[in-house]
């Protein structure tokens, strides 16, 4: 027999806009809330020292069980899925969107507008700070605006990154410690950060993740989650065009589990969120659903990353906090008349050149007090991984289809992921370049030190789009608020409806994005925080 | 006394044909690539490899291959953490997927499979060599024996493995110690004490130095 599980809101994917959906429709409405997530839970934070080390010392997986073997698209950035998703490894950085971001055709004559401004975002980007819990610190003033301060004093800048910003300043760039969901002060039940310097898995929960969100929910008996529980199809009713059901497998006893409600989100992230309205095609919808415009799972991105190693001429003591970094926002605007670029710009602490060896350059073997001095004599000077994330245009093209030649264990096709460019940035591509790579030849010269390598990543980041927002509903998937153009109750979180990737961290924009989301979906998009 | 200088290919024909001291007869082992793909001399289910290791012998090595500044005592607790390091190792355990180009891995076999090849090698080779047993080597020509060991285990490495990874006994050795907190704080002279969790304001303003070689404690 199929169990059967009644709500008035059945949100799909428990991660970070799972999350925030949940916490905000429980908050402001009465509606009934269940959470369906295809992986595991982790209320494990008594256990997180333990899996830290063993990931230190052995490089285990410090969420062990959080990926689904058979779950694995072609192109795909992180194979997380569990409930808390991705950001239950995230760094925690997040900065905002800039105003130009949403804006880029209008001003710069370039990509795509997006059908809402940064000041429809804004309350919601201050909400969401609020929820995770951000320690950050304002930049110049234009730079980084905000209506209402951070919800946390920032991370206190250690001596390396005093002696990075120094040595920037020197170039007449201005960097500022990067705002990030870790706690400064005790905060909402969790710990204070403890730089423990191992983010990707932090042991005394300082560091915001979904699950928190989750346990919260659950031990206030606000919403129910199943876990463990892979929707495979959405079903329409075909008179109202209404979804009606989400059609699962608990994939543990391969048994069928079926969701029903009046309102369905669909919060599963930017891959699988266009994979199941596509594997959804059913009579009537032959293209997959919310598809009438035929642009589902297009227009995906997310922006390049261009880095340097420079060597700065000052002593660095790398391991005091490396996830704690250093942004500039001074890229994100362009001067007049000059072509299409801009990106942030961030330090990190590096070790690159600057590790133990067993051979020295010419090649001999090195043992003993060798080593030892080796070393040191290399650690006279510092490193700086220096990184831009540039703004990529993502073409029509760049896109999710069903694979097919790869399928689950319950049969169904896999995603596959392939991102293009926008012919505009394909034409700026080598311009963006040499801009960002005169930006490091600045600090160098300016700054003082020697550039060791420079690099460009071969993914996008924060991929984000395959279900982007508009106006037209022949031109887009969802309407502004995330509510798709072609069924009126079900609506899309996050990531998969922006209209361009901007050229910073994504998740806070994510957000920010859900929690408006939720806002429209409880009726009222003025309720904003 | 000056002894015969030993050729790569003199030193790999000695240490061979001298290994025969231990048991060989034991499975091969075949999914593994890179360094543990050599053979191996003993697989017992039930004792972790690398758990029968000889201390003695390990300090000896330690002499030859850490620093001169570590105190006897700090040499011991590198043996005793690599030794601990090696009975908490699991094989076949899940590791990180990663992020950008993702893949599932799994921990690789025992890294300490090989141990006993690699210590039979060095006593067959300080015979050959130097007509000595290995215990009874002086710190220099241990040094230099490793030395040449090293290079046929690893002829192209040049930055330590991030962790133990069977290459050679010796080589984990120094990647173990090299690759820790420690090692770093002793680089810089500095308790920048990487990894450790130590509060928010801690180490804020400056670090604070280590103890200079002459000044630490037996
Ligand atoms: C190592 C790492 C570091 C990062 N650092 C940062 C950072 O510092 N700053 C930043 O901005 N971003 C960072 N990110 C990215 C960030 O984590 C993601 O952008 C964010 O978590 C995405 O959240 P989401 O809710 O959109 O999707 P996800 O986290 O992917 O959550 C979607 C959930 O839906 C579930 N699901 C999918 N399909 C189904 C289905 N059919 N049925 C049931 N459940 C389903 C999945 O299992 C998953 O748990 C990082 C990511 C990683 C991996």
């Amino acid at each position: 027999m199929t169990r059967s599980v009644q709500s008035d809101v059945c949100i799909i994917g428990g991660g970070i806009t799972g999350a925030m959906m949940a916490a905000r429709l429980t908050e402001t409405t009465d509606l009934s809330v269940t959470v369906v997530e295809a992986g595991s839970t982790f209320f494990d934070l008594a256990d997180r020292f333990a899996h830290r080390q063993r990931s230190l010392d052995y490089g285990e997986n410090a969420w062990p069980g959080d990926t689904i073997a058979d779950q694995a698209a072609e192109g795909i950035i992180s194979r997380t899925m569990a409930l808390g998703g991705s950001a239950l490894h995230w760094g925690g950085t997040v900065p905002r969107f800039s105003r130009e971001d949403f804006r880029i055709r209008s001003l710069y004559g370039v990509g795509f507008d997006w059908p809402i401004q940064w000041e429809d975002i804004e309350p919601f980007y201050c909400e969401g700070e609020r929820r995770m819990g951000v320690a950050g610190e304002v930049g110049p003033v234009g730079e980084d605006p905000r209506s209402d301060p951070y919800p946390m004093d920032p991370h206190p800048m250690n001596p390396n990154l005093r002696a990075y910003r120094d040595w920037a300043a020197r170039a007449g760039i201005p960097f500022w410690n990067t705002p990030s969901a870790k706690n400064t002060r005790v905060y909402d039940g969790r710990s204070i950060c403890q730089r423990c310097d191992t983010c990707t898995i932090c042991p005394t929960g300082a560091k915001y993740s979904p699950d928190f969100t989750f346990q919260q929910l659950l031990e206030r008996g606000a919403i129910e989650v199943v876990d463990r529980t892979l929707v495979r199809r959405l079903q329409v009713d075909p008179g109202s065009a209404k979804v009606v059901r989400a059609l699962a497998v608990h994939r543990d006893s391969a048994k069928p589990v079926q969701f029903e409600a009046s309102t369905f989100v669909l919060a599963a992230g930017y891959a699988w969120s266009s994979h199941l309205l596509l594997l959804s095609a059913a009579p009537g919808y032959p293209d997959g659903l919310a598809n009438s415009s035929g642009l589902l799972g297009r227009y995906m991105g997310g922006h390049r990353p261009v880095s340097a190693m420079i060597e700065v001429p000052v002593k660095i003591y790398p391991g005091i906090n490396g996830y704690n970094t250093l942004v500039t926002r001074k890229f994100m605007r362009l001067s007049e008349g000059s072509p299409y670029v801009r990106h942030d710009l961030r330090i990190f602490e590096s070790t690159y050149g600057r590790q133990p060896r067993l051979r020295d350059d010419a090649g001999n073997l090195l043992l003993g007090d060798a080593i030892l001095q080796d070393w040191r004599s290399r650690t006279e000077r510092g490193c700086a991984r220096v990184r831009a994330y540039y703004d990529v245009i993502p073409s029509r093209d760049s896109r999710l289809t069903l694979d097919p030649d790869r399928t689950n264990d319950w049969g169904d096709p896999l995603p596959r992921i392939e991102m293009l460019d926008h012919d505009e940035s394909l034409a700026l591509r080598d311009h963006t370049h040499a801009k960002i790579h005169a930006i490091f030849e600045q600090l160098v010269r300016r700054g003082g030190g020697r550039l060791l390598t420079t690099g460009t990543g071969g993914y996008l980041d924060h991929p984000c789009g395959g279900c982007r927002m508009g106006e037209d509903p022949s031109s887009s998937v969802v309407n502004p608020a995330g509510r798709t153009w072609d069924h009126d109750n079900l609506w899309i979180a996050g990531a998969p409806t922006c209209v361009s990737p901007g050229c910073t961290n994504g998740t806070n924009t994510f957000v920010a994005l859900t929690l408006r989301t939720a806002a429209a979906i409880a009726g009222d998009l003025s309720t904003a925080a | 006394m000056r002894r015969n200088k030993l050729t790569r290919r003199s030193f790999v024909v000695a240490a061979v044909s001298s290994a025969t001291g231990i048991a060989t007869g034991t499975p091969q082992v075949n999914s593994v690539a890179g360094p543990l793909a050599k053979s191996v001399s003993v697989l017992s289910p039930q004792v972790s490899p690398g758990s029968d290791l000889d201390r003695e012998l390990l300090e000896r090595l330690a002499g030859a291959l850490l620093p001169a500044e570590l105190t006897a005592g700090e040499r011991s607790g590198v043996i005793e953490s690599f030794l601990r390091w090696h009975r908490d190792y699991h094989p076949d355990a899940e590791m990180d997927a990663g992020y950008g180009f993702t893949r599932l891995r799994r921990t690789a076999l025992h890294p300490a499979l090989g141990y006993a090849d690699d210590i039979a090698n060095l006593r067959a080779a300080a015979g050959a060599r130097f007509g000595a047993r290995l215990e009874d080597l002086d710190a220099g020509d241990l040094r230099q024996l490793l030395a040449e060991v090293i290079e046929q285990a690893a002829p192209d490495m040049q930055r330590l493995p991030a962790r133990p990874d069977g290459t050679h006994l010796a080589v984990d050795l120094l990647a173990h110690y090299y690759r820790s907190s420690e090692a770093t704080d002793r680089c810089y002279g500095m308790a920048i004490r990487r990894e450790t969790c130590r509060g928010l304001f801690t180490d804020v303003e400056a670090l604070a130095p280590i103890q200079p070689p002459g000044e630490r404690a037996e």
